[in-house]
């Protein structure tokens, strides 16, 4: 229970009381690990425990799971906010998907 | 993706040095890395040994615990003399065949390619960045390429990354917030503080938003791999990544990736004065000016030390007092410049050495003074 009401208090403190831009930090955060933990993987072909430890970011609420065969990663916080990366070509690299 | 392009390249490449012949100047009897850069790390070592230890000492010795993120972290060294490899190292598990994200030096690679598109004619840098991108507020048409180029777009920006509140940076809310789907759009929008072309002011905005005008402009007649068939392949580099967004622009201000050693040949590139293998790719009068003060250097200025003195894109070495610039490099020639990105990448080039010198890293506690760094890189070329 405890667990739920810190978790619901993070959740109003990072979802939109800070002035400035519309997207709150986690909806960012989200976006940043997913985006930079698919480019570390398939772009710079770094190993997943460098990948996690690069793309640590304060706070450090944003987790992820990668999808090896389909090149692509989630990244989530608070099981609210959810964002996606995938890898799209040698050239080109990764990109996020449409803000959902 | 890379065969069927080399003739379509040799036609472009013929077909820039052509339009600039008047102002060639590929100098002669130059070594160039056709393959692979020539080694004469073995040389360096044996001239050098107290210099190398020094440099080693300096820059590859970590501290703490990797997820303390203390301290100097090198990722890679890579050092050119006369266009022969003089030095490489790896540190942190990386090697010699890993792109490395190279953060801002991208913003050089973008200038470059502004270089090769005014080349051929596919923009001015008088271009109103609403012929690129109509329906953008009226006042917002003043700004041109050329502001975009020298950080003056004017544009109400806030340039601060991730030791600031992430949600008042532009730059976090373009590459990962609102703006994300439409980088260049997202920068295009905001409203002006300033007027264009009268204030300073470092911004990944300002880059994306050029790099989204170059992808309009190329991708038409050249296709969407313009970069690799117009710079990337022409010189021999491999390696290199430019990611884009989901509108399929290149994010020109952040994401290119390459091997230390191809980032090595971009700077040779332009220790060269655009040539490359005694082809004329990118005009010598388009480095020139890149790597020169440019127009509001000596103006107003937002959020900048005064040793962050730039050309189009590319960092300078320069000191005048009366103007407020004081050399980043003191130790090293006032000719030198460089390209440079977050946690520590970078490509310095010495025209006057000979050389260029090459880091990538991840130092997050802003302790690395790369003027003691390019110091000690400098030694390892002398006499070589």
């Amino acid at each position: 229970m405890k667990r739920w009401i810190i978790i619901g208090l993070l959740g109003l403190f990072f979802s939109g009381c800070v002035e400035g831009y519309s997207h709150n930090d986690l909806r960012m955060l989200t976006a940043y690990r997913a985006k930079e933990v698919c480019s570390c993987l398939f772009v710079q072909k770094q190993t997943e425990a460098y990948c996690q430890a690069y793309t640590v970011a304060f706070p450090n609420l944003a987790s992820y799971s990668v999808d090896f065969e389909n090149q692509s990663v989630q990244a989530e916080a608070l099981l609210v906010w959810t964002n996606t990366a995938r890898y799209s070509s040698a050239n080109f690299g990764c990109v996020l998907d449409p803000i959902p | 993706m890379k065969r069927p392009f080399l003739a379509f390249t040799a036609v472009l490449v013929v077909a820039i040095s052509s339009r600039w012949a008047s102002a060639q100047s590929c100098p002669e009897n130059r070594l160039w890395p056709s393959e692979q850069w020539e080694d004469a790390t073995a040389e360096a070592l044996a001239t050098h040994p107290e210099a190398i230890a020094a440099l080693e000492e300096l820059v590859f010795t970590l501290e703490g615990e990797d997820a303390e993120r203390v301290g100097t972290r090198t990722d890679s060294v890579v050092i050119i003399k006369g266009g022969r490899l003089i030095y490489e190292k790896y540190g942190r598990g990386w090697n010699a065949e890993q792109p490395h994200l190279t953060w801002s030096v991208t913003k050089s690679v973008a200038s470059a390619l502004t270089g090769i598109a005014v080349a051929l004619d596919l923009l001015t840098l008088e271009d109103s960045i609403c012929q690129h991108y109509p329906d953008l507020p009226p006042d917002n048409c003043a700004v041109t390429v050329k502001h975009l180029l020298e950080f003056s777009s004017g544009f109400d920006w806030t340039e601060v990354y991730e030791n600031e509140a992430n949600q008042v940076s532009s730059v976090f809310a373009m590459l990962y917030g609102e703006g994300r789907e439409d980088m260049a759009s997202f920068v295009a929008n905001h409203p002006l503080r300033d007027t264009p072309g009268t204030t300073y002011q470092y911004s990944t905005g300002d880059a994306t938003l050029l790099t989204g005008i170059l992808t309009k402009v190329f991708t038409e007649d050249y296709g969407e791999d313009f970069a690799w068939d117009l710079l990337f392949e022409p010189l021999g580099i491999t390696s290199a990544v430019l990611e884009r967004d989901p509108a399929g622009a290149l994010i020109g201000g952040s994401y290119f990736y390459a091997t230390p050693r191809d980032l090595a040949r971009f700077g040779y590139f332009y220790l060269n004065n655009g040539c490359w293998e005694n082809e004329q790719i990118l005009p010598e009068t388009w480095v020139a000016s890149s790597t020169s003060l440019n127009d509001v250097m000596d103006g107003k200025k937002i959020d900048a030390d005064p040793d962050w003195i730039q050309g189009w894109m590319w960092w300078l070495n320069i000191t005048d007092e009366a103007k407020g610039l004081e050399a980043p490099w003191p130790d090293l020639p006032a000719t030198a410049f460089g390209a440079s990105g977050h946690w520590g990448q970078s490509i310095n080039v010495f025209p006057s050495l000979d050389m260029v010198v090459v880091r990538t890293a991840d130092d997050r506690d802003g302790s690395f003074v790369k003027n003691d760094f390019l110091k000690l890189a400098v030694q390892i070329g002398e006499g070589l």
